[in-house]
């Protein structure tokens, strides 16, 4: 009984990581290309260039880190494939 | 201050320095030793090479006038490597599998191989890298211009572009075209542009770091002067900036050198997922510093500095010299780098889509194979190369070297970003047609000249100041920075407006409109399906020799690659020697590799000239079967399947039913057999105990009960023979004692053998006299014993007064056909079938002594004589046919 469960996880583990592999992306596009990113600067009143520079360089490491994280896991994918 | 000379000999020993690299990959790869050039470090290095000079000198010109605006030019290209998986991988999978050697190749082979789309993409792509390569000359000429502007015998910029265009062009030359690659792969080319990626990013993170640490006072210093100096945007999320966006993601795929690095020299698909993170870490670590170098210029330089100098004019304003001239040395890479991969990529296009036809079209009149193609190519690419510079530096020359850098990369981004609806369209539509491709690219590329590329002159090329003003002919409406009355303040936005706009909606009208051929149709399912379907093989169709095939490829792969890959092919075929069959499969792989080296659209016409038809195949027509049609077939498939399944579970039902039945008729037989052996063993047992017990028994009971002794065990012993006969003649092991007899002869045994039954119950046998004397070989003995059965069942079922059994008999040349026909109640047409199966008796009789045995016997001694039994329905009592031959039939087998 454990082995057709076994492979249903599996098969679940694998669309995830292509879902992943589309959320960051879109995250990307979330973070740099929504009237979201005009918040960081209207929220402080002195508009401060520098909160907006942390933000930005921070957005683009994290989007790095989720793409080195996962460009393993997708090449394996793709070598499967 | 650097003089002059020192700065040209830096760039003539950094140059040399790369020859040596470029020479060095070049022998690793002829010995075959490519795992670090085909290592994805280098590969992500290489598509560094989207960091030119504008990145270098550009962006920090660009941070000091607009802020943060520079960064859009990195994140969009951030957003597409960051999800590869669903767009890059897919690119790269197809450059792979069909052989693409450009971008223009890439939309010639997607719409049916055309040529003529080759042909648009290719212009398009010169056009719109000429300002890109002016914008390097001009930056290249300003750095110089940095260091000799005191110096007396500095150059004119026009003498200095001009000499760095040269030099550039030779360079190019020298190690782009040195040899046709199989694969348009340039191994030397991509390793200089690697250390060339290493060169720039050290330099300007060099100049980064003095800035942050040498001019202010550390980070939280220059933070607070970047809060102070730079302009503030006061919202970031505006269409120039999603705009921007776009354009820099858009060229990422659509420029010729990125297309060329990203999809083109990428030997490992998995090589892309190192690339998604390390390329975007590139541009991160380019940026930097850019804002830091750009607040410092600003603060330290004079009002009025050229901003996209301060890399170089920062370092020399506070006297670091060799800072400068490391500097100076990571432009120069930047500018270098990018001319290289642009000049190969449009050579590439230059020679595989318009010089290429032109000589095939003019040598229509002989074969591709009379002359050397390799020559042509070559000589084309090497003077489409100096050509390419040469626009750029015109493009200089006419814009007059002062417009900002980055403006001038842009006018770049829109004019490439026209390929970009028909290349996704070409990826994931598969309606998209050639016509609608066309159609779509020469309104984008029209727009883009009339509202963008033109207007960057101001006035001073074909366009005139009075037409930028009020429009062609005076007309308001075709003003080129407000068509048709639209007044958008920024001209870059104006222009993707109304270019992208036009071209994606005329490339999606025109392909609805039209009709795809069938190559085309071909060619979508094999791109839009590039994961899932594999390449059909074609059908032979050709008319080619071996031997032609082989001097075509000869001159376009040489000599050594020719016959390396026909001797692999004729290998594969199972051929110890000579030349492969021309096959299908093996033409298409030919027209592969030629695609790899003239481009599919021109390698699909040669092999077309050579073969006699570009026609496509049955084959190739059935894979261009769209999903529906598969699910349509799938769907087919199940359903006959399904009919078929609930076929067999019907057969088994009745099977399972008639088993079910059988096994009630057995249970009841050894109900019966126990029965009718319980029977007489009861009567023998018994008798014999008497016999044993009573010592003075008469000799009249004596006799009486040894006679019942006798009478059962005879029956006993006939139950028992019956059982096994049936045994014996269904295993075939009886012995057949065939003899020449009379079919008289066996009547009449049957007769005499029933007359004591018939007697008993008054039944009158008519046997009929014509029968009498038929001769036939066959064993009397059985046959006999088959009308024994059918008579006395008769008698014994007829239960009418005075049963009445009728022999008449059919003679036939081969065979006779006799029939034993009763006066009784006859048997129901749904038991006919069912009374010749073992151990079966009609339920409907009453016990008639018998265990069923009978008929099942004769059934099988009529089938071991060659003949067959039947039960007919006939209007009143019940017929038996015996159908016998003649003579006994010879089994071959």
């Amino acid at each position: 009984m454990s082995k057709p469960s076994s492979s249903i996880n599996k098969k679940r583990a694998k669309r995830k990581i292509k879902e992943l592999a589309f959320i960051l992306p879109a995250l990307g596009v979330f973070f740099f290309l929504t009237p979201f990113i005009n918040t960081i600067i209207t929220s402080d009143t002195s508009t401060d260039i520098r909160e907006l520079l942390y933000y930005i360089f921070g957005a683009w490491a994290l989007l790095i880190l989720g793409a080195y994280s996962l460009s393993r896991k997708l090449t394996n994918e793709g070598d499967k494939e | 201050m650097l003089s002059f000379n020192l700065l040209v000999s830096i760039c003539i020993i950094y140059v040399i320095f790369l020859f040596g690299v470029a020479a060095f990959a070049e022998r690793q790869a002829e010995k075959n030793k490519l795992s670090f050039l085909t290592s994805p470090i280098v590969y992500t290095l290489s598509i560094s090479v989207y960091c030119t000079a504008w990145t270098f000198y550009g962006a920090v010109g660009y941070a000091a006038q607009n802020g943060l605006e520079f960064l859009t030019i990195y994140l969009g290209p951030t957003l597409l490597f960051i999800g590869w998986w669903w767009l890059l991988r897919k690119l790269v999978h197809i450059g792979r599998k069909q052989r693409i050697t450009s971008i223009a190749d890439l939309i010639s082979s997607r719409y049916g191989k055309s040529n003529s789309l080759g042909v648009i993409v290719t212009l398009l792509a010169v056009v719109g890298s000429t300002p890109y390569i002016a914008l390097q000359l001009q930056s290249l000429t300003l750095s110089f211009a940095v260091f000799t502007s005191n110096s007396a015998n500095s150059a004119s910029p026009a003498i200095t572009a001009l000499f760095t265009a040269a030099g550039l062009a030779v360079f190019t030359i020298v190690f782009g075209t040195r040899n046709l690659d199989a694969n348009e792969q340039h191994h030397g080319v991509v390793t200089a542009i690697a250390v060339e990626a290493i060169v720039k990013l050290v330099a300007l993170v060099t100049v980064g770091i003095f800035v942050v640490w040498g001019v202010a006072d550390g980070p939280s210093d220059i933070m607070t002067r970047i809060s102070e100096k730079l302009p503030q945007n006061e919202a970031l999320f505006t269409p120039r900036w999603v705009t921007l966006i776009f354009l820099s993601g858009t060229a990422i795929i659509c420029l010729p050198r990125m297309f060329q690095v990203v999809v083109v020299e990428n030997s490992a698909e998995k090589h892309l997922a190192t690339a998604s993170w390390a390329f975007p870490l590139y541009m991160l670590l380019m940026c930097l510093f850019v804002l830091p170098i750009a607040v410092a210029g600003l603060d330290i330089l004079p009002e009025g500095s050229n901003p996209d100098l301060f890399v170089l004019t920062v370092p020399l304003a506070v006297g670091q010299e060799e800072l400068a001239a490391l500097a100076f040395l990571g432009g120069f890479s930047s500018a270098t780098s990018m001319v290289i991969v642009a000049a190969i990529a449009l050579s590439t296009m230059v020679s595989n889509h318009i010089v290429l036809p032109l000589w095939l079209y003019v040598a229509q009149s002989r074969n591709p194979e009379s002359d050397d193609v390799r020559s042509v190519l070559l000589r084309s690419r090497r003077i489409s190369i100096a050509g390419i510079l040469g626009l750029g530096y015109l493009y200089y020359i006419f814009t007059g070297g002062t417009t900002a850098l980055a403006s001038i990369g842009l006018i770049a981004f829109v004019g490439v970003a026209q390929i970009l609806p028909v290349l996704l369209g070409g990826l994931f539509w598969s309606n998209a047609t050639k016509s609608g491709a066309i159609v779509g690219l020469i309104s984008g590329f029209i727009l883009w000249i009339y509202t963008l590329f033109l207007p960057s002159f101001d006035g001073g090329f074909i366009l005139t100041k009075d037409v930028l003003n009020n429009g062609l002919f005076g007309l308001n409406a075709l003003r080129p920075q407000a068509l048709f009355g639209l007044n958008i303040d920024d001209p870059l936005i104006h222009a993707v407006f109304w270019s992208l706009s036009i071209n994606t909606i005329s490339f999606i009208t025109i392909s609805l409109l039209t009709t795809q051929k069938s190559l085309e149709q071909l060619q979508a399912v094999q791109f839009i399906n590039v994961f899932e379907h594999t390449s059909s093989n074609r059908t032979s169709r050709q008319i080619a020799t071996p031997e032609d095939l082989f001097i075509l490829s000869q001159r376009i792969l040489g000599r050594q690659e020719t016959t390396k890959l026909f001797n692999n092919i004729a290998e594969a075929q199972g051929k110890k020697s000579g030349l492969p069959d021309p096959t299908g499969a093996f033409i298409e792989t030919l027209e592969k590799e030629f695609s790899g080296s003239v481009g599919a659209a021109t390698a699909h016409a040669m092999i077309g000239q050579i073969t006699g038809s570009d026609s496509v195949s049955v084959e190739e027509l059935i894979a261009v079967a769209d999903e529906t049609a598969q699910i349509m077939e799938y769907s087919a498939r199940l359903e006959r399947q399904s009919k078929e399944l609930s076929k067999t579970a019907n057969e088994l039902r009745k099977a399972n039913e008639k088993l079910t039945q059988l096994s009630q008729q057995k249970d009841d037989f050894l109900s019966q057999v126990s029965h009718e052996l319980r029977t007489p063993m009861t009567s023998i047992r018994s008798f014999s105990e008497i016999l044993k017990n009573e010592e003075t028994i008469d000799s009249e009971k004596l006799n009486h009960f040894s006679s019942i002794i006798n009478d059962e065990s005879k029956r006993l012993t006939r139950l028992l023979d019956e059982i096994l006969d049936l045994s014996f003649l269904e295993s075939g092991r009886i012995k057949l004692n065939l003899v020449p007899t009379t079919l008289s002869d066996i009547l009449d045994k049957a007769i005499s053998a029933t007359q004591q039954i018939a007697e008993e119950k008054d039944a009158l046998i008519i046997s009929e006299p014509k029968a009498q004397n038929i001769q036939l070989i066959t064993d009397p003995d059985r046959l006999s014993q088959v009308f024994i059965n059918l008579i006395t069942n008769s008698i014994k079922y007829t239960n009418t007064r005075k049963p009445e059994i009728k022999i008449n008999c059919i003679d036939h040349e081969h065979y006779l056909d006799i029939s034993v026909l009763d006066n009784g109640p006859g048997i129901p047409e749904t038991e006919q079938e069912l009374i010749f199966e073992k151990f079966s008796r009609l339920n409907t009789k009453p016990a008639t002594g018998g265990v069923g045995l009978g008929l099942p016997i004769s059934l099988e001694i009529m089938q071991n004589l060659g003949g067959e039994l039947r039960c007919l329905s006939v209007l009143s009592g019940a017929e038996f046919r015996v159908n016998l031959p003649k003579y006994p039939i010879v089994d071959n087998n």
